[in-house]
């Protein structure tokens, strides 16, 4: 029983999904008039895919900026977050509470609060149309629910282990770098993960910020595909489709340790 | 070899409430001191003041000639053993022994030869490759101590070692650590709260309570000649009887117990070790016995006769039932004496 109703709930979740891979293999035109039973009468229209890759045109390009955004953002926030989030846990400094709850309380702002003072702060820079706006704020450790998770991981390893290491003769960095860290590997995925899917999936900002073509990223493109009164609707999905293949792949490869690291953050404080 | 001393460490987290209070020890070249105590007594507190991971509100450690109250606990030439071991997981055996070589920036070649030697003494040879959790408790316990020997440090400082494994163990791994004390002549600092251990590893012991030393003295001298009531009550299993009365011309009541011979006059506590109460008779009047534990090798009684209780440590082969009453007697020079209110010891006359 208990199967049952979590294949139902899986199914649920994964209609979506299905729908758009259903729609992607519609001949032109009859993606959203067809139902599924057709592609078994008349056969998938796998050229949707070559079609709608396409028209989106420079997509080796279009990935590669887009990979370099995640790559760049991921390492920028595994760094910097667990660095606050180490220091949070394990240092000891007059006002690091009070400086914590403030980390936290900008957890509260929306980032469309934020949007047009940012947008100004870049373009007096001269970054507008820069990567810097996407990567930056993720390198200086603007995430503070990243810091929080970080945090727990590190309150959950035994302060034994840093007091070893410091009668070891390890300095501050290297009890961080070569002993806390290895150790709160599945929290590395879980951020690791949730920040590609972030970035990769990411339209506000680099719709806010990349204006030539050369800088455009996957879902900027995916975005060209509606127009209007004449939406490719089996393309659009088709290259939905690829867009989002590798997030369902980084998935599925660090499932365990993603799991084992909301576990962590759930277990302690 | 390295002295150790400590002068006047006090540590208190807030006003009004010290954890430690004036501790001074010098600890001798190559002498193991054992630092005994219950639990919340400071003793780890003070271990970790020698460690450097926590700095005294006042006092100072000397090392040999150096005061290293400032230094940072990487400088300090120290190597400690806690009590969950406080290995790192990630490592295998040889990387968690090589660990403070590599801090150290010593030539490859020198680490390997100092974690084989290390591994050779310890019986670790072949788990050198294992991480810490394909390890027993008892072979954890081994690795911690390796990775402290093999920086050749000039004080140990161990936290309750023993404390995790279960009692066979403890006692193998006991006369193991006095074995390598003997073999290494390290001087080093033990805090423990089992009895077993401060008798039998330390060459003194350091009876804390409270944060204030009670008694520094030989283990054999400490249980013989308890400083205070709380050292006669803490040292020695069973524990020693504590029985307050008052004493008046030179005679001591407690209940129906009169004793002469009382060192003072007022209230006063005396002391007499289970061992050391000795049976005359059985039946009649005196103390009723209100529980037996049987444990194979000496019966323990609990007795009592009005306010007066006593713990008699008899023979295994005794038998006794419970509200039977025995007649005691307590040998004149077996008997301590602790003042009502100080609680000090009073030397009868």
């Amino acid at each position: 029983m208990r199967r049952l109703v979590l294949l139902a709930v899986g199914l649920f979740y994964a209609l979506p999904l299905l729908f758009m891979l259903e729609v992607s293999l519609q001949a032109e035109g009859r993606g959203l008039v067809d139902g599924p039973g057709v592609l078994l009468r008349d056969g998938a229209h796998f050229e949707n895919y070559a079609a709608a890759l396409g028209a989106m045109g420079g997509v080796p390009r279009l990935f590669a900026n887009t990979l370099l955004l995640t790559v760049v953002s991921i390492a920028g926030q595994l760094l910097c977050c667990s660095l606050a989030g180490y220091a949070f846990a394990r240092l000891e400094f007059r006002g690091r509470e009070g400086l914590f709850l403030c980390v936290l309380a900008t957890m509260l702002l929306p980032e469309q609060v934020s949007a047009i003072p940012r947008f100004l702060l870049f373009r007096w820079l001269g970054l507008v149309d820069t990567f810097a706006p996407l990567i930056l704020p993720t390198v200086l450790g603007g995430a503070p629910f990243f810091v929080f998770l970080f945090r727990q991981a590190f309150l959950s390893l035994p302060p034994e282990l840093s007091e070893a290491a410091r009668i070891d003769g390890a300095s501050e960095w290297k009890i961080y770098w070569r002993v806390c860290l290895p150790l709160v590997r599945p929290m590395l995925a879980t951020v690791g993960v949730l920040t590609f899917l972030a970035t990769w999936n990411d339209f506000w900002a680099p719709l806010l910020y990349l204006l030539s073509p050369d800088n455009r990223t996957l879902t900027l493109a995916l975005a060209g595909f509606h127009q209007g009164y004449n939406t490719a609707v089996e393309h659009m999905m088709a290259a939905t489709a690829v867009v989002i293949a590798p997030c369902l792949l980084v998935y599925f490869l660090t499932q365990r340790l993603f799991l084992g690291g909301i576990r962590t953050a759930a277990s302690k404080h | 070899m390295a002295t150790l001393s400590l002068r006047g460490i006090h540590k208190s987290y807030a006003a009004n409430a010290p954890v430690l209070e004036g501790i001074d020890l010098d600890v001798a070249a190559g002498e193991l001191v054992v630092i005994v105590g219950p639990s919340g007594c400071g003793k780890s507190t003070l271990l970790r003041i020698v460690a450097g991971l926590i700095q005294p509100s006042a006092g100072e450690v000397w090392i040999d000639d150096r005061c290293v109250t400032d230094r940072r606990p990487g400088e300090r030439d120290v190597a400690m053993v806690f009590q969950n071991y406080a290995l790192y997981p990630h490592m295998t055996v040889a990387r968690n022994l090589a660990f403070p070589l590599r801090n150290a920036r010593l030539p490859r070649a020198r680490i390997a030869e100092r974690v084989a030697a290390a591994a050779r003494s310890l019986g670790l040879e072949g788990l050198l490759d294992r991480k810490p959790s394909q390890l027993s408790g008892g072979q954890m316990q081994r690795v911690a101590v390796g990775r402290a020997i093999v920086r050749e440090p000039k004080v140990f400082l161990f936290d309750e070692p023993l404390s995790n494994l279960d009692t066979k163990l403890r006692g193998e791994l006991r006369t193991e650590l006095a074995e390598l004390h003997r073999r290494l002549a390290i001087t080093t600092l033990y805090v423990t709260h089992d009895q077993a251990e401060a008798m039998t590893l330390g060459s003194r012991i350091v009876v804390l309570h409270e944060g204030r030393v009670q008694q520094i003295g030989a283990p054999l001298d400490v249980f013989a000649r308890p400083a205070t009531r709380f050292v006669a009550g803490f040292i020695g299993s069973p524990p020693m009887n504590l029985i307050e009365g008052v004493a008046e011309g030179g005679v001591f009541h407690c209940g129906p117990l009169a004793l002469a011979g009382a060192p003072a006059e007022g209230p006063l506590v005396l002391g007499v070790r289970p061992e050391h109460v000795r049976v005359v008779s059985r039946g009649g009047t005196g103390f009723a016995v209100r529980a037996v534990e049987a444990h194979g090798n000496r019966t323990l009684v609990n007795a009592e006769s009005g306010a007066a209780r006593l713990r008699l440590c008899l023979g295994g082969e005794v038998r006794v039932k419970v509200g039977e009453r025995l007649a005691v007697e307590i040998p004149q020079d077996r008997l301590h004496w602790f003042g009502g209110g100080s609680g000090l010891r009073l030397e009868s006359g």
